[in-house]
């Protein structure tokens, strides 16, 4: 039916335009009302002027916004870094007058690391020069049988250590950064300079980590976090004065009032919670994996004993290693969430979240509320059972830094499921609403053939592996007797689906034995599209995927016409007149 | 359901053609006789022969059938706060997205596509590397009008 119309379409032209046209002036109709509320004087034009002007050409602007989606080549850096605006106002400002109390750039003095910088950083930028070099390391390891080649290799080994040391004792000299009232400039490099400004509007998160070596000389790392790389405002070793210091000025609501509100004490994680956490963290998946491979390397090197290990295979044997496998699993997360989350706390001072955590590494994390865009809770079955969840507190800052990919900066391990609303009313205040208690809409009845299709087949998959891995044994057949457990399984995941657009939210949840809740704050979307495969389309089903910056968060299976709904209530956001209703309250987008 | 109303230059297909059979002739072919060698190894030549032919099959109809079912398909709109892309042939996507939101706009022209006098926008948001913001097979003249026109639109959104 979806498909016919289409079809001919293009064949009758007028009908379109018919259609389009009536869709306009009911947008108009539409804005209109929002516009009266504003008053006309409010036009977005003028809410753009301030931040435009200081960039002095139009080609300017482009270029400033590139680093939150092009950070990997190092030309973007060298462009988002032209600096002709600071340059040219102290300039015209100081012959004038020179108030004591605002600072030019003139008197600021460059101030540098700690000397200390130069132990705790040669471990982290020996360990960044090996990975960068792991090809050659690799040749390395396989060819040294060859005779009259141990020089060569000592001598490489030697070159990728001295290259450590040189790039730290670099990265020590050259690094100098101040701060300009609301700007903080980090200038570093010697042949590739690096000119740095991270503006505190900016600043999606803070980041102070001290780890055994910055407790010995009683210094901290701290990173400043904006949407994009996360090595942007990277300071690796300063006093705990110095940090303190900096932190309290890049925060902008702090350094109006002289008197900081006290901390409101949130979230205590017990070590007893913080175990519980990590027991509850492995999940099957990985253990049939994680045997999977150590077979199929058992038999790759020794195909004999890998027989032998097989023909004395019993099923109490087998059910034995699975508990010691599991074992592992459990112990070797429950020792991370230890490593990771010891003596977790979350607080909210004023109008930013603050969570210290870690044993041996000690984190300390700010996230300003306005910069959340998305909260999302995980809640694995076990956990639920007790009576707890996860929480990640998401703000825009994502990038990859020492080689992994890190997102979710505020992660709550462990939280008691009666305490969501209050956290998440403390996380995003500007999210009013209230997903534990609202009634969500459920997916179309049809998405229930899709849940249970996808359920089969990553089920057959799973299975067939464990086959795999027990070809050799008498009852791998029964395995299969696995998969149709998986129809109530996605029954349950189809029946827990839910969705809801409100006027300033929009809350996802799916999942069953790993459910989750995605709550994100509609003026963050970055885009949002509507998604149909063939098999939807056959069931004119469709689904809603709203992009914020870093994730993609997938609403579930409606109906299509529901869902053009559902995009078209998205799309009010793109009118500058409600994005202007919100700017006057937070004062930040993302 | 709303469909956007501008199509892409006719030609892309015959770009999509040209640039695919290329790719097939000095990548998909190859590939496909090592594809043949390596079942070889595995069990029977008519099952390598099986495979490697479908590869191919797959291939040739991409790249001849698939650009027209593509070029109907394809279509965009800049209308006055969002640009709507809707594409696909199989898989369809239908997606808007913000002016005020985007970050930067470029456009690009590969050898073949300079050569068919064609360009493609790209448009860039802080989601990420995404596919929707990309619309290819533009004339040069409609492309720079595009572009200049969303710069004027858009709004100075910080990040």
């Amino acid at each position: 039916m979806a498909s016919n119309s289409e079809d001919s379409n293009p064949e009758s032209p007028p009908s379109i335009k018919g259609t389009i046209h009536k869709e306009a002036t009911e947008d108009e109709a539409q804005v209109s009302p929002a516009e009266e509320i504003l008053g006309p004087e409010d036009e977005p034009t003028e809410q753009i002027e301030p931040e435009t002007s200081d960039t002095p050409d139009a080609d300017l602007p482009t270029q400033e916004f590139i680093w939150a989606s092009v950070e990997k080549s190092p030309e973007s850096n060298e462009i988002h870094s032209v600096e002709p605006p600071e340059s040219e106002a102290p300039a015209s400002e100081q012959p004038t007058s020179e108030p004591p109390a605002s600072e030019t750039a003139a008197n600021v003095p460059f101030k540098r690391l700690h000397p200390a910088s130069l132990f705790i950083n040669l471990l982290p930028q020996t360990f960044r020069t090996l990975r960068g070099s792991w090809l050659l390391l690799v040749f390395l390891f396989f060819t040294n049988n060859s005779s009259g080649t141990e020089i060569v290799d000592l001598m490489i080994i030697f070159a990728l250590f001295f290259a450590s040391i040189y790039r730290t004792f670099i990265h020590y000299m050259t690094l100098r950064y101040r701060l300009i009232d609301d700007v903080l400039e980090v200038n570093v490099g010697l042949l590739y300079k690096q000119n740095r400004r991270l503006d505190v509007a900016r600043i999606q998160n803070i980041e102070l980590k001290q780890n055994p070596l910055h407790k010995f000389f009683s210094l901290t790392e701290l990173r400043i976090e904006t949407a994009g790389s996360a090595e942007e405002g990277l300071l690796s070793a300063l006093s705990i004065e110095e940090a303190e210091f900096l932190r309290s000025r890049l925060r902008p609501s702090l350094r109006k009032e002289e008197t900081p509100t006290p901390e409101l004490s949130l979230v205590k994680n017990s070590i007893v919670e913080l175990l519980i956490y990590g027991i509850t963290k492995r999940t099957v998946g990985v253990v049939v994996v994680l045997t999977a491979i150590a077979s199929e390397v058992i038999s790759l090197m020794h195909p004999k004993d890998a027989q032998e290990l097989a023909s004395a295979l019993s099923p109490k044997i087998i059910a034995g290693l699975f508990l010691i496998a599991f074992a592992g699993s459990w112990l070797w997360s429950a020792l991370n969430a230890i490593l990771n989350h010891n003596g977790y706390q979350l607080s909210l001072q004023e109008d930013s979240l603050q969570s210290e955590e870690g044993l041996v590494t000690k984190r300390r994390i700010e996230i300003p509320q306005r910069k959340v865009q998305l909260v999302m809770m995980v809640e694995p079955l076990l956990r639920r059972t007790i009576g707890y969840g996860t929480m990640f507190i998401e703000t825009a800052a994502f990038g990859v830094a020492d080689g992994r990919i890190r997102k979710t900066e505020g992660l709550i391990p462990m939280l008691e499921s009666h305490r969501f609303s209050t956290l998440l009313r403390a996380a995003a205040p500007q999210i009013d609403i209230d997903p534990w208690k609202v009634k969500l809409l459920s997916p179309h009845r049809k998405a229930l053939y899709r849940s249970i299709a996808q359920g089969l087949l990553r089920f057959s998959i799973l299975v067939g592996l464990l086959m795999f891995v027990l070809r050799t044994t008498d009852y791998h057949l029964y395995l299969l007797l696995l998969i149709p457990l998986s129809i109530p399984i996605s029954y349950l995941d189809w029946k827990w689906q839910g969705w809801l657009i409100t006027d300033n939210s929009i809350i996802a949840r799916r999942g069953y034995l790993n459910r989750r809740t995605w709550i994100l704050d509609r003026d963050k979307i970055q885009n949002a599209y509507i998604f149909q495969s063939p098999f939807m389309r056959y069931h004119n089903l469709a689904h809603i995927v709203v992009h914020v910056a870093g994730t993609e968060i997938v609403l579930p299976d409606i109906s299509k016409e529901d869902a053009f709904r559902g995009l078209e209530d998205i799309m009010r956001q793109w009118n500058p007149q409600t994005l202007e209703k919100t700017e006057q309250i937070g004062g930040y987008l993302i | 359901m709303y469909q956007p109303q501008e199509l892409l230059d006719a030609r892309v297909t015959f770009y999509w053609r040209i640039s695919r059979l290329i790719r097939l002739a000095f990548f998909s072919f190859p590939f496909s006789i090592v594809l043949f060698f390596i079942c070889l190894t595995f069990s029977k030549w008519w099952v390598g022969v099986l495979i490697a032919s479908l590869y191919l099959i797959q291939k040739l109809v991409h790249a001849v059938i698939w650009p027209s079912l593509e070029y109907k398909h394809y279509r965009f709109e800049l209308r006055e706060h969002d640009m709507l892309v809707q594409h696909g042939v199989l898989f369809r996507k239908w997606s808007s997205i913000p002016l005020h939101r985007i970050q930067h706009v470029d456009t690009h022209q590969g050898p073949l596509e300079r050569v068919v006098g064609l360009v493609t926008l790209q448009l860039y948001t802080a989601a990420g590397h995404s596919s929707d913001g990309s619309i290819p097979g533009l004339l040069e003249k409609r492309a720079t009008n595009l572009r200049e026109q969303i710069i004027q639109k858009r709004g100075d959104d910080g990040v």
